[in-house]
């Protein structure tokens, strides 16, 4: 156990703790208690920047199952450490937002910081882990954890089923991505992410990589909310407002993008990894911010703005991914300025959506609603939570001096350069990057500024609202904050950042390609008038153009067709899904015995017709035939005749005498095969049945009494006669079975008669005395049976008599 | 004469067989039901002696699984001839169709 | 011929007690229907047994003509079968203390242990034969065990009829083989199966065989009485019969169907394999629609066997290991939920989906409990319900080909069953039918009157019930085991080697 196993784990076990806390110690908010748990384990993480700034990595590996070849295996290295410490830092100052966001007398708050801590403890195991099976386990506990935070609120209708939907959507994904891991361990013999990388050619190769790499992506992509799996996203908004800033925009959602970086050395490089990532991503760009615009609840709107800015993240790392197929050298070096640009746009994003996050958690806190057509003027009332909204979506519409801007610029430079690709059919396609990215921006630009204005600005209806909205304390104001000072602080210092997250982050995603001391490209604010800048001046000077028309183009939504959005498609998917369902149920399980048993005798039919329809017919060798008899031919005939009248048999007595027949012309077939101990034993056996099953017509008097017809009678007069009979004989053979000794056809080995009517005594005594034993329990339990039937019996007697 | 041999009692125990399943199939009382199990468990006994005794010359392990068989089945039918009783007690009547409480 | 000697009846020794203690427990006095007396001596039979299994596990010994062997799977299922009936007995101490068969139910249970605890040692196919049918008609007057219940009669009529059907099929399968192979030792029948080769009977045995076992593993399309039983049976009953009784089944199939069909692999593959795709899909788009929750877990865990079913049609050494794995892991799952699912229809009158609303503020403990055997039944790591199905997924890809189809079925059929266990967590955890509930005062009762039943009152007395002891014993082995997997994956693996017979 290293410290970084601890790392993980201490999140777990405090977990624990936390009901306990929540119980014994009322008077104090348990947000308290829970703060310096994941304050202190970002300064232990933190402390290992420099030394990952210098190594590269850190192993830790414990043995978990050995026999399957999984190990605990912890990983910390550029990428990783990025995770740690998003998770970490934004994980503590959302516990701080929500000690004042969350009531200590009205809120379960034993529930919540159990289900933060598990939810924090699973996203570090994400992104630590080394074992792919390791990771799984904790990706699927994070789309758990987020379920639960997503149905905190469950007295609302929506907040349950945002929550499902995001559980089926994530596990489903997470179960693809489960696949695809097993095709990697499949193909390479390991599950460890470090060995699979050394093993990229032979990855490359192999008939599994493609399946692999869909099924990863799949997983990705439904943690990540990219098109068309985004749909979760907004209805998670449920979630309170903490949960919202902290797993649905900073960290959880970004499990898909770390999956992206970790496994682009792996896939990274051909033509299908492009496309899928950065095609994928940027139709989630466009579509997010396209459809931010039109939303009227402030956290909605920062959902889709979150599904958008994803998407670009993305779609970098697939632009980025092209660098592999040049391979070190000149080409590539611009395409890993591509991954620096997601990066450090990863890190923004957190950044400027957390606080506004906050500020909206703020508002939603101090007004009672999240509606822009209720809110206005709000500027005066909060000049702070305005500063700060200010930054933050000044910054997501990529305006200096925030560090969305030297990201934005960064993604301006990569689509341009993605234009003039000449490899992967980009000839053709690679236009459409920078036109889709340039529209999507500015769309991005109107919802930044709706954001702000529609709420901040115009005209104020306090009778809209139902509080009167005020400052909020300092400590919900202190978080979004730190989160606006760092989003300047970044566009100031950005090579900072540069230095000791970003570089190291850059060596994990694309090893080989990025050494540790070699130079990357100065992030800066002014490159001078390059296509970039002008891009964002376009940005600029249309947005605000939308902006201040809004009011007339915003009808064009409505005639976007209602009916088939992704979302109905999801809800018919689980009606459908059901009424099948419901229907195959319907169709086959009647209830009746008769129908059930009839499924048996159409897969017999199939199996064994199948079977002997393509196989060679059934053929069998008849040595060993003994000169047929007219005894065993009147034998063989009158058992097929009690058989059918066991079956065709209305009366139920006749039945029973058809099956004793049946029953003692099987014991005299074991006298003819030579087996009187057997006979014997039938004999008696098919007596005591016979017995038992007219003991149990006595208790059953009235049944089928009614459907005796009188020809019936004199059938069963002669038939049990002649089981008489035959009854009589058989008694009377069995009980002295030398009689048949000497006739002439047992001529062949009649002195094994005598040894076999000794061996199966003997065997039955000693050999299989185990058996017998369980035998003799079964006989037992039928004797409980028989038992209980007559204490039945006698109760029932009781019962008639007391009448 | 002919000759009689193995395959003839393999097909006189299959065709035992079958008209037990197809009783078992088609009756309508769980008696009759358990009668044509039991027809089933007997015409099985036949082949596992005829197996034994033209097949494996001198091997009594055939006879023995039969034997077991047939303690077995009779515990059976004493088991269910109980549960039937057990059943007509509390709906008078034993016929399956009646029994459809539980399905979908 | 070897004869038994004295050191060797070691190894009979937990049958013997559960038989002596089974006798007792029958012939006691039964004045005293509240007595604990019989409750007592099960679970001291049990844990003596237990006892004496642990301290053999290791060794290896043939005994009584290869009719008992006695190895790591052997002892393995020996052990779990006994832990399993453990935690049944443990928790229905309260149901057997209200039934008028209370020590009756006892001694069946016991009986039926007996039985399960042979099948994994059996060496040949009559004391194979006759171990399960000790199980089996030990088990088929326990749905009637309670009888002022009307259901459980009928649930009985179709378990027995089913049973007795299914039995006749084996057997008449059993003959076959025998007459095949003239032998009935299992270690014989490989061998002289592999030398005849490519027999057509050999293909109508497999028929019967796969029909009868199908019937008592309850795989579709031979699953249909399953269900009734199921929800039909008292659900102390139930869980023994879907979480112990059932898991004998695919014993006694792992044993008979790996070493009788090694001719025929692939066609045995084939069936197999398609009757495991129909079993997991039909189970789970059934269960998608119950409301009784009894009947969807009966149909969960048709659905559970067709998981299981997966790892017999791969047959390697790692999938039999995976259907072993899975088969603990169910029966563990199983018991626990049954006896959850108990609880709440005695503190809410029935087991409907609706009398799990807002289980968590009644019962927060219970709730939890069922949430986490939900969560391991839906494959969620890190449950040892998950660890099972990983298992034969990772068998299935290292054999590749047409395999991968059977993992991907099972994959994509745990993301479906999620969509209904999902359903009860929602309900359980979030709704309250708008009521509002106060944290603050701590109200535990403030659910709609309609659904209380006289027994709320009693949640108090009922919360240490049994039933929640059982569900919280196998939360516990759930949990541990899903966490510490290594142990029991080990040992699977050696268990695995001893019945894969090439």
């Amino acid at each position: 156990m290293s410290l970084l196993h601890w790392v993980i784990f201490t999140p777990f076990l405090f977990a624990f703790i936390v009901p306990f806390i929540y119980k014994y110690i009322r008077p104090i908010h348990t947000g308290w208690f829970v703060l310096p748990i994941p304050a202190a384990l970002f300064i232990l993480v933190a402390k290992h920047i420099p030394q990952v700034a210098t190594q590269g990595q850190l192993r830790e590996t414990i043995a978990w199952i050995p026999s399957l070849g999984i190990n605990f295996a912890i990983n910390l290295d550029g990428l990783s450490l990025i995770f740690g410490l998003l998770i970490l830092g934004i994980g503590a100052l959302v516990v701080l937002y929500s000690i004042y966001y969350l009531s200590k007398e009205k809120e379960a708050l034993h529930n919540f910081y159990v289900y933060l801590l598990l939810f924090m403890g699973a996203m570090l195991g994400v992104v630590f882990s080394e074992n792919i099976i390791a990771l799984y386990m904790f990706w699927e506990l994070t789309s758990i954890a987020s379920f639960l935070l997503i149905a905190y609120w469950y007295q609302r209708k929506g907040s349950r089923y945002g929550a499902q939907k995001a559980l089926l959507i994530t596990f489903f994904g997470g179960l693809c991505m489960l696949a695809g891991f097993l095709f990697l361990g499949k193909i390479t013999g390991t599950y460890l992410i470090s060995e699979i990388i050394l093993q990229v050619g032979q990855v490359k190769g192999h008939p599994g990589f493609l399946p692999a790499m869909v099924l990863i992506l799949l997983g990705a992509f439904t943690k990540s909310a990219q098109f068309p799996f985004h749909i979760w996203l907004p209805d998670a908004m449920e979630a309170p407002t903490p949960i919202s800033a902290y797993l649905h925009s900073a960290t959880m959602v970004k499990a898909g993008i770390y999956i992206i970086a970790r496994f682009t050395p792996v896939f990274g490089g051909g033509q299908q990894w492009f496309w899928l990532v950065s095609g994928v991503g940027l139709i989630t760009l466009f579509w997010g911010s396209f459809s931010a615009v039109r939303q009227v609840d402030l956290k909605s709107m920062l959902a889709y703005s979150t599904i958008s800015q994803l998407g670009m993240i993305v779609c970098l790392l697939g632009l980025g991914s092209v660098a592999l197929y040049y391979g070190p050298g000149e080409g590539g070096a611009f395409y890993i300025t591509a991954i620096l640009a997601a990066v450090f746009h990863l890190i923004n994003h957190s950044t400027f959506k957390g606080c506004l996050f906050m500020v909206v958690g703020i508002i939603d806190h101090e007004t009672g609603t999240r509606d822009i057509r209720r809110l206005g003027g709000l500027m005066s009332l909060m000049p702070i939570t305005f500063t700060l909204a200010v930054i933050g979506s000044f910054s997501m519409a990529g305006l200096p001096p925030f560090n969305g801007f030297l990201s934005k610029e960064m993604f301006f430079t990569g689509i341009l350069k993605a234009a003039q690709m000449d490899i992967f059919n980009m000839q053709t396609w690679g236009i459409l990057f920078p036109i889709i990215g340039w529209l999507a921006s500015i769309f991005t630009f109107v919802y930044c500024m709706l954001l702000v204005f529609k709420s901040f600005t115009g005209k104020y209806y306090p009778e809209k609202l139902e509080k009167t909205p005020h400052e909020a304390p300092w400590g919900m104001l202190l978080p979004p904050l730190v989160l606006a000072s760092l989003v300047v602080l970044f566009f100031f210092f950005p090579n900072v950042l540069a230095n000791y997250l970003l570089q190291p982050a850059l060596v994990a995603i694309l090893p080989g390609l990025v050494g540790l001391s070699s130079e990357i490209e100065i992030i800066a604010p002014w490159h001078g008038w390059t296509p970039e800048l002008i891009m964002t001046l376009g940005v600029i000077g249309i947005g605000i153009g939308l902006f201040l028309t809004f009011r007339s183009w915003s009808k064009l939504y409505t005639y976007l067709p209602q009916r088939f959005t992704l979302n109905i498609l999801y809800d018919q998917l689980l009606i459908k899904t059901e009424d099948i369902s419901r229907k195959m149920t319907k169709g086959y399980m009647s209830g009746f015995i008769r129908d059930y048993l009839l499924y048996i005798f159409s897969f017999l039919v199939v199996t064994v017709g199948g079977a002997l329809l393509f196989l060679d017919s059934f053929v069998y060798d008849p040595t060993g035939n003994s000169t047929i008899n007219s005894y065993e031919i009147v034998l063989a005939i009158i058992m097929l005749g009690a058989a059918l009248m066991v079956l065709f048999a209305q009366d139920r007595v006749v039945a029973i005498i058809g099956l004793g027949t049946m029953g003692y012309v099987v014991a005299m077939f074991f006298v003819v095969f030579r087996a009187p101990d057997l006979a014997l034993t039938q004999l008696v056996v098919e007596t005591v049945t016979t017995v038992m099953f007219l003991l149990c017509f006595y208790f059953l008097p009235r049944l089928e009494k009614e459907k005796v017809s009188s020809s019936f009678q004199a059938i069963r007069v002669v038939i049990s006669m002649g089981v008489g009979v035959v009854v009589t004989a058989l008694a009377l053979s069995a009980q002295g079975n030398r009689l048949f000794e000497p006739i002439s056809w047992f001529f062949e080995n009649s002195y094994e008669l005598a040894g076999a009517n000794n061996i199966v005594n003997a065997i039955l005594v000693d050999f299989r005395g185990f058996d017998t034993m369980l035998e003799i329990l079964v006989f037992c339990i039928a004797g409980l049976g028989v038992y209980t039937l007559i204490k039945l019996g006698l109760t029932r007697r009781k019962q008639d008599e007391s009448k | 004469m002919g000759s009689i041999g193995l395959y003839h009692y393999l097909i006189l125990s299959t065709l035992l067989f079958g008209i037990g399943l197809y009783g078992a199939l088609v009756k309508r009382h769980a008696i009759s039901v358990l009668l044509c199990i039991e027809l089933m468990l007997n015409s099985v006994n036949i082949n596992l002696v005829a197996f034994s005794r033209f097949l494996i010359h001198g091997d009594n392990v055939g006879q023995l699984f039969a034997i077991f068989i047939i303690v077995v089945a009779a515990a059976e039918i004493a088991i269910g001839l109980a549960i039937c009783i057990a059943l007509y007690r509390g709906k008078q009547t034993i016929e399956l169709e009646k029994f459809n409480l539980l399905r979908w | 011929m070897e004869t038994l000697t004295l050191q060797d009846l070691q190894f009979f020794l937990p049958e013997v007690i559960l038989i002596t203690f089974a006798f007792v427990v029958l012939f006691i006095s039964n004045k005293n229907k509240s007595s604990l007396l019989p409750f007592h001596l099960a679970m001291g039979a049990l844990l003596g047994a237990l006892i004496f299994t642990i301290t053999q596990l290791g060794s290896e010994a043939i005994l009584n003509f290869g009719t008992v062997e006695i190895n790591t799977f052997s002892l393995l299922l020996k052990i779990v079968f006994i832990i399993f009936s453990i935690i049944t007995v443990w928790g229905s101490k309260d149901f057997a203390i209200s039934i008028s068969f209370g020590k009756e139910y006892y001694g069946l249970i016991l009986f039926a242990t007996v039985g399960l605890t042979m099948l994994g040692s059996a060496g040949d196919l009559i004391t194979l034969f006759i171990a399960f049918e000790l199980t089996s008609i030990s088990t088929y007057a326990l749905p009637l065990i309670d009888r002022s219940n009307e259901r459980g009669r009928e649930a009985a009529l179709k378990y027995f009829l089913n049973g007795a059907f299914a039995t006749g099929l084996v057997l008449f399968g059993l003959s076959l083989v025998y007459g095949l192979t003239g032998t009935v030792l299992l270690k014989e029948i490989v061998p002289i199966i592999a030398e005849i080769g490519y027999e057509p009977m050999i293909v109508v045995a497999l028929a019967f065989l796969v029909a009868g076992f199908g019937y008592k593993m309850a795989i579709v399309p031979f699953h249909l009485w399953a269900p009734d039983v199921y929800e039909g049976s008292p659900t102390p009953v139930t869980s023994f019969l879907a979480g112990v009784t059932k898991k004998g089944a695919f014993v006694v199939s792992l044993k008979i169907l790996l070493a009788t069909l090694i001719v025929i692999k692939i066609q045995v593959s084939i069936l197999l394999g398609t009757l495991a795709i129909l079993t997991m899909t039909v189970g789970n788009v059934v269960a998608l629609m119950q409301k009784n929750t009894k009947r969807m877990l009966a149909y969960s865990s048709i659905a559970h066997a067709g998981n299981i079913l997966v790892g017999l049609a791969i047959i390697t050494e790692l999938s039999v290991a995976g259907s072993i794995l899975h088969i603990i892991a169910h029966g563990l799952m199983t018991i626990g939920i049954f006896f959850g699912i108990l609880y709440v229809s005695k503190i809410r009158g029935g087991y409907d989906l609706g009398d799990f609303i807002g289980l968590r503020w009644v019962a927060p403990w219970t709730a939890f409990g069922l949430l986490i055997i939900l969560l391991s039944l839906a494959g969620v790591p890190p449950f040892i319900g998950f660890w099972g199905k990983m298992v034969i997924v990772v068998s299935a890809f290292e054999l590749g080909n047409w395999y991968m189809f059977l993992a991907l079925a099972l994959v994509l059929n745990s993301a479906l069953s999620l969509v209904y266990y999902a359903r009860v967590i929602r309900v359980m955890y979030m709704d309250n039918k708008g009521v509002e509930f106060n944290m603050a005062t701590k109200q535990n009762t403030v659910i709609e009157t309609r659904e209380i039943t006289a027994a709320t009152k009693e949640i108090g007395k009922l919360r240490t019930s049994s039933y929640n002891i059982a569900l919280y014993v196998c939360v516990l082995l759930i949990t541990v085991t899903g966490l510490f997997p290594e142990q029991l994956v080990a040992i699977s693996r050696e268990a695995a080697r001893f019945i894969i017979p090439w």
